[in-house]
């Protein structure tokens, strides 16, 4: 498929501008292309949340990584499709309510989830590019969780992380990792998403990423 | 050891518990403490119109999640002889600026749990003076976010323990449901969010939020268990002929969860000593003919045919008779899982089947068979014209010699009755929905630790017997069950 040709057929559809999602092809799960329209409804408005306290004037790596949720929205498929070439992912424009440390975020509210394939939307995590006076040149997460027994289960893969250079985001696709542990979806476990950055100054960042879902 | 009990006037600070609940807190830890000092439960008013500040770090706090002492010694207090640093490292949480988050778990009491470490009190614990200005008061709220993010639970402080002796201030984590009204301990569902929201006064006249997130689990419930009676069959005959077409209920039970969260059922069935036997008694009927008479009979002889049968199946039924059917069709020797939903009653009923490689069995047609006699009857002979001539006497013609008689002799078989004999064994267990297969249905090993509760386990379970049977009968020529007959 000529993935320019069905970005310029969307952006005639909607009237919107839209951007291309870089994609490093070969490179692990890492998607396709995904075209992103700015300034887009926010569909999380309802999960606004005014809790600022992590604000401070010397951001820590976690605050700094300005963490966003994407939903990608479904347009011309009803079911789900793994070339998922017709999506586009809007960013909310406000802050998901969490809480970050130094090298940690927690959501503080469970992420939307439809465990069945004929979801309506998936869930990303967005966050930008330039981090710490750097930039981040290479990002891959892990996927492990802490179980209601408290059993702390490690996933052995890694996947790589879409970049979006026109929008100078990167892009997790939550749905996608959470959906190879289906069995594992109780809303009880807390997930954690270990993302490891590569800045382009040699430095390597550890950033954990706790949350939890509900079932849609 | 001293502990205080600490309350707050509402008008004063805009927060605390009532005299009420602190007279309560003081009696309570009076009684369990006789050596305590009466004199030192001093209500402390909250430090009113203090300055409201956050900068301090709350990870500096050094809030712990600490269990009662391991010797049971006094389920009131943290352990004294707690390691801090030991205790953070167990603990996974995240501490920024406006409090904590912890990840693990928290398992609320349960008595009645096989794991020791959720048979004690666990205790929200910081020493008195972190930040180099001493805690002079403290009261916290608690509410509850449900993963759609519905909030419960009131504002109403409540206050908090301070252990003199220790230098410590703590929270009974139990303590925080028990003064729930809509939530009590038993609701405390893993899925939630529980929110303690800590005010601190500091002797400085500081006041210092600290909120505390984290995920409770709360007790097993007492789920109530009824067994009920397998209806009977109308007679033995339908009896057998109703376990060879379909099978056979050997066990109904229900199971009723009274709490407001989901739990899981793991049941197994096994064969038990004795293999469950179908034994059907078959009963033929026939004649014996005679040269000189009519058949004799008919004569009745039994004769025995068995099958094995096993508990292969459960059917549960949410909500009771009638509700939503759920059904296992292979419970044999492996386990299978129900969910028992909040608040509903199970019906679970044990169906044992014919096993595999049981033989089908035919009872044959009925056979006619022609059996012919001849009567005898005396005979004498006269001589009329000195020819003899012989006369059969009893014989309305006396002159006419006697025909051989046939008749038609029906042999036929049936079923009549039959047994189901022998035992087997089940097993029920109860976890919490999260709990994993390889847990919830380990081997249950003496003095090993275990997640699940054993709800049922029969070391044999009779099986019906629908009439007396003699197992000393012959042996039929086919041993099955009789599917058509």
């Amino acid at each position: 498929m000529d993935l320019k040709g069905e970005v310029v057929l969307k952006s005639q559809l909607f009237g919107k501008s839209v951007l291309t999602c870089l994609v490093f092809l070969g490179m692990g799960s890492c998607g396709p292309a995904r075209s992103v329209p700015l300034n887009e409804e926010d569909l999380l408005a309802p999960l606004i949340d005014t809790d600022t306290s992590g604000l401070k004037e010397s951001p820590s790596p976690a605050q700094a990584l300005g963490l966003r949720i994407g939903v990608e929205k479904k347009f011309l498929r009803t079911f789900y499709s793994s070339t998922r070439d017709g999506d586009r992912v809007y960013l909310a424009q406000n802050v998901y309510p969490m809480r970050t440390t130094q090298n940690e975020i927690y959501l503080n509210r469970a992420l939307p989830f439809s465990p069945s394939n004929f979801t309506s939307k998936n869930i990303f995590f967005a966050f930008t590019q330039d981090l710490l006076q750097s930039t981040i040149i290479n990002a891959s997460v892990s996927h492990a969780l802490i179980s209601g027994s408290n059993q702390k289960i490690y996933f052995p893969d890694s996947y790589i992380i879409c970049h979006d250079l026109n929008q100078n985001i990167w892009l997790v696709s939550v749905t996608d990792i959470l959906k190879k542990s289906f069995y594992l979806l109780s809303e009880v476990n807390t997930h954690i998403f270990l993302l490891n950055l590569t800045l382009a100054n040699s430095l390597k960042i550890e950033i954990k990423i706790y949350f939890r879902i509900v079932k849609e | 050891m001293i502990y205080l009990c600490v309350s707050f006037f509402l008008f004063f600070s805009g927060c605390g518990g009532s005299s009420e609940k602190s007279t309560e807190h003081t009696t309570q830890s009076s009684r369990q403490s006789p050596e305590s000092d009466l004199a030192s439960f001093v209500p402390v008013p909250a430090g009113g119109g203090g300055n409201f500040i956050e900068s301090y770090s709350k990870l500096s706090l050094g809030l712990r999640v600490v269990p009662e002492a391991a010797d049971g010694s006094d389920s009131n207090r943290p352990d004294p002889q707690f390691n801090w640093a030991a205790v953070a490292n167990a603990e996974e949480a995240s501490w920024d600026e406006t409090g904590g988050v912890f990840h693990r778990k928290i398992f609320l009491v349960d008595p009645e749990s096989s794991l020791p470490e959720h048979k004690r009190h666990l205790f929200f614990v910081w020493p008195e003076n972190p930040w180099g200005s001493p805690i002079r008061s403290a009261s916290f709220t608690h509410r509850i976010v449900s993963p759609l993010n519905h909030r419960r639970g009131t504002l109403n402080p409540m206050p908090v323990w301070h252990d003199l002796e220790n230098q410590t201030w703590f929270i009974p984590i139990s303590e925080i449901f028990r003064a729930s009204e809509n939530y009590k301990a038993l609701d405390a569902s893993g899925e939630d969010t529980q929110i303690i929201h800590i005010d601190l006064i500091l002797e400085n006249g500081l006041s210092v939020p600290v909120e505390i997130r984290f995920q409770a689990i709360g007790p097993i419930p007492d789920i109530r268990h009824e067994l009920h009676p397998v209806p009977p069959s109308p007679n033995a005959v339908e009896f057998v002929k109703s376990i060879s077409r379909e099978g056979r209920v050997v066990r109904i039970e229900s199971w009723t969860n009274p709490s407001s969260r989901p739990f899981t059922l793991w049941v197994r069935a096994q064969t038990g000593r004795q293999a469950l036997k179908l034994h059907t008694e078959i009963q033929m009927s026939e004649y014996t003919p005679r040269g000189d008479g009519p058949p004799l009979g008919p004569h009745l002889r039994s004769q025995n045919s068995s099958a094995e049968l096993s508990v292969t199946q459960i059917v549960a039924e949410h909500g009771g008779p009638g509700g939503e059917s759920e059904e296992s069709s292979d419970v044999g020797n492996q386990w299978v899982s129900f969910t028992l939903k909040a608040a509903e009653v199970l019906y679970l009923y044990w169906r044992a089947n014919p096993s595999v490689g049981v033989r089908d069995c035919l009872i044959p047609p009925p056979q006619i068979i022609p059996m012919s006699w001849l009567e005898i009857f005396p005979q004498t002979f006269s001589r009329v014209l000195n020819i003899p001539i012989g006369v059969w006497q009893d014989r309305p013609d006396p002159l006419r010699p006697p025909a051989y008689h046939t008749q038609n002799m029906t042999h036929h078989s049936r079923v009549v009755g039959g047994a189901l004999q022998g035992n087997w064994e089940g097993e029920v267990r109860l976890v919490h929905p999260f709990t994993s297969q390889q847990e919830a249905t380990r081997a249950n090993a003496p003095g090993s630790s275990r997640e699940y509760r054993v709800l049922w386990s029969s070391a044999l379970q009779e099986a019906l017997v629908a009439e007396s049977f003699n197992p000393a009968l012959p042996s039929y020529y086919c041993q099955g069950i009789f599917r058509d007959n």
